[in-house]
C-alpha cells in the first residue's frame, strides 16, 4: 500500500486540489539578465492554478531593479485585480532612502504586511542603516520579510537583524542554495528565522536536512516563478523523503501561520 | 515503499556511478544506492558515467562501469573520451568498436577538467568516428563553451551532441543554436526556466529535450516534476521524459547498421 499520497500525486502530475499550497516567492514581470518565456501576472495564475496553489506572495522585478514606487504600485494593482489569491510583497531600496517613508505609508494604508528585500544591483548590505526606518516599522507591526539570500554573505548580516529585531518574520529566500549550515545555525540561534525553500540547484537531500536541522515548522515553500518552474519547485517537496504531514507543513500550513492566513 | 504507478517511462541521460571527488555529505554514490532511487523516482532506464572516468582516469572508469553494471539491463554505460595523440584510449576505430561491443551508448567528455578541447585540432579524428557509428556525445555545460559547442556541430552534423546541466539563463544563446543545428540536445535538470516546455512546443523544439537529472548531485524528483506538471501534451510529456532519447538511439542504430 502506498502512504505517500502526495509523492503519488507527483509521479501522476495531479493538481494538489484539496491540499493547502501556498507560494512564498514569486515575482511579476522581466528580468534583464536572460529570457523569459512567460512572465505575465495572468501566465503565473495560470500556473498556479494548474498545480492547485492556492495563494500567491509575490514581488515587482521593476520594483527590485530600478524603480519602487512603480513596481510597488503593480503588486498593489494586482492585489486588487485577484482578491484572495495575489499577494503582494513591498520593495525596499536602500540606495532610494528618500522614498522608504512613502512606501511604509502605502503598507500602512492597504494593510500590507509583507516586505521583499533584495540587494541586486545596488550591493547594500541587509544590515546597513538605510534599512532601519523599514526594520524599526516592522518590528512594531509584525511583518513578514522576504530575504534574497546567497550564502554566508547574505545570511550573516540578516542575524543581526533578527537579533536586533525580533518580532521581525524573517524568511530567507533560496534557503541552502550554497553555504547551507549557515541556514540551520540561523534558523537555531533565532526563532524568528524562517527557511524558503527555492532553489533552482534541486540538491539532492536539501529539504529533508532543512526539516531535520530548522524544524518542519521553519520551512516554506516558494516556487521563483517566472525565474524558476513551479513544477520543478515543488516536486523537491513531494519527492522528498520525509512524511506528508511535513509536507503539507511546508506547502502551506507553516506559511498560513507565518502570514496569519484566513484561509483553509 | 511500493513505487507509484507511472504513466511516463523516464529514461534518465545525466547520471554519474561511484565515488566523487566532489561528493558532498549525504549524497548517494553506490549501484544499490543508485537502483533505489531510480525506483523511489519512477525513472525507468539510465544512462551512466563512472565517477572514476571523470575525476580519476577515463580507461580505467570506463571498464570498471561496464563490470560495475553488467547485468542490469536498464543501466548503459556511457564512457569519457580524450584526444587520441596521448594514446591513453586505444586509436579512434578500436575505441569505437569496443564500445559498439561493450554495449555503450553513448560517450561524454570533460574538457576543461581533463585539459582538452573539443576543436578538430585536438579531438576531431575521434568525433568524425563517432560521428561514422552515430553514438551520442554527451558534455556537461559547466565543461564546455557556446562557441564550441556550435564548431563540433557545424563540423559532424550527423554526430548527436547533448549538454548537460544547462541553466534556466541560457535561452538566448540556445535558440539561436537550436535554430542551426538538428543534432543539438539539452537535458533537463537545471533547465528548470518557467513555462519552458509549452514554449518549446510552440516552435516545434519538444523533440530536442531530454529527461536528466544530474543525479546524485541533484534530487531526480525535481525534474521528474518538470514532466508529470508540465502544460504539454501526454504525448510530448512521452517524449521528452525518454521517447526522444530511445528516438536517438534507434535512428543512429538503424543507421549505423544499414
Amino acid at each position: 500500500m502506498i502512504t505517500d499520497s502526495l509523492r503519488q500525486s507527483a509521479i501522476l502530475g495531479q493538481a494538489l486540489e484539496d491540499e493547502l499550497v501556498i507560494d512564498a516567492h514569486m515575482h511579476i514581470n522581466r528580468y534583464h539578465n536572460f529570457f523569459m518565456p512567460s512572465a505575465e501576472i495572468t501566465d503565473l495564475i495560470a500556473n498556479a492554478k494548474r498545480l492547485g496553489i492556492k495563494r500567491l506572495f509575490a514581488s515587482s522585478m521593476l520594483a527590485i531593479r530600478n524603480d519602487a514606487i512603480a513596481g510597488n504600485q503593480e503588486v498593489l494593482d494586482a492585489h486588487h485585480n485577484y482578491p484572495g489569491l495575489f499577494e503582494p510583497y513591498l520593495v525596499v531600496k536602500p540606495n532610494y532612502p528618500d522614498e522608504i517613508l512613502a512606501i511604509l505609508e502605502l503598507s500602512s494604508k492597504f494593510s500590507i504586511r509583507q516586505f521583499k528585500l533584495h540587494d541586486d544591483a545596488n550591493g547594500y548590505p541587509y544590515d546597513h542603516k538605510n534599512y532601519f526606518p523599514l526594520y524599526e516599522y516592522c518590528n512594531t507591526n509584525k511583518c513578514v520579510i522576504l530575504f534574497h539570500t546567497y550564502g554566508k554573505m547574505h545570511v550573516l548580516p540578516i542575524q543581526n537583524i533578527a537579533r536586533s529585531f525580533s518580532a521581525i518574520k524573517l524568511l530567507l529566500g533560496h534557503s541552502g542554495i550554497i553555504d547551507e549550515n549557515c541556514y540551520y545555525e540561523a534558523a537555531r540561534q533565532h526563532e524568528n528565522v524562517y527557511l524558503e525553500t527555492c532553489n533552482s540547484m534541486a540538491w539532492y537531500g536539501l529539504i529533508e536536512r532543512m526539516v531535520s536541522n530548522a524544524g518542519a515548522e521553519r520551512v516554506i515553500f516558494g516556487s521563483d516563478m517566472p525565474f524558476m518552474s513551479p513544477d520543478q519547485q515543488i516536486g523537491r517537496v513531494l519527492f522528498a523523503r520525509i512524511s506528508d504531514e511535513t509536507k503539507r507543513k511546508i506547502l502551506g500550513l507553516n506559511a498560513r501561520q507565518l502570514f496569519e492566513l484566513d484561509i483553509k | 515503499m511500493q513505487r507509484p504507478l507511472s504513466q511516463l517511462s523516464f529514461f534518465d541521460c545525466n547520471c554519474i556511478l561511484g565515488k566523487r571527488a566532489d561528493r558532498q555529505e549525504g549524497e548517494p554514490y553506490s549501484l544499490e544506492e543508485l537502483l533505489r532511487d531510480m525506483e523511489y523516482f519512477c525513472i525507468d532506464e539510465a544512462l551512466v558515467v563512472h565517477a572514476l572516468s571523470k575525476d580519476y582516469d577515463p580507461a580505467i572508469g570506463n571498464n570498471t562501469l561496464c563490470q560495475l553494471i553488467a547485468g542490469h539491463d536498464n543501466l548503459y554505460p556511457v564512457w569519457a573520451i580524450l584526444p587520441p595523440s596521448t594514446a591513453e584510449l586505444p586509436t579512434p576505430e578500436q575505441f569505437i568498436a569496443q564500445a559498439i561491443e561493450r554495449g555503450v551508448k553513448a560517450f561524454t567528455a570533460f574538457p576543461k577538467l581533463h585539459n582538452f578541447s573539443l576543436a578538430e585540432w585536438n579531438i576531431g579524428d575521434l568525433l568524425a568516428q563517432m560521428e561514422l557509428a552515430r553514438i551520442p556525445l554527451l558534455v556537461p555545460f559547466s565543461e564546455t563553451t557556446w562557441s564550441e559547442i556550435e564548431s563540433v556541430c557545424a563540423k559532424h552534423p550527423d554526430l548527436p551532441i547533448v549538454i548537460q546541466t544547462v541553466n534556466y539563463r541560457q535561452l538566448r544563446f540556445l535558440l539561436p543554436l537550436w535554430e542551426k543545428h538538428r543534432q543539438l540536445y539539452v537535458d533537463l535538470s537545471w533547465f528548470s526556466i518557467c513555462s519552458i516546455l509549452p514554449f518549446l512546443a510552440k516552435r516545434n523544439l519538444i523533440d530536442r529535450l531530454l529527461f536528466g537529472t544530474n543525479y546524485p548531485s541533484r534530487t531526480p524528483g525535481a525534474a521528474v516534476t518538470m514532466v508529470t506538471y508540465s502544460e504539454a501534451s501526454e504525448e510530448q510529456k512521452q517524449r521528452i521524459a525518454g521517447g526522444n532519447l530511445r528516438q536517438i538511439f534507434k535512428q543512429n542504430e538503424g543507421k549505423r547498421m544499414s
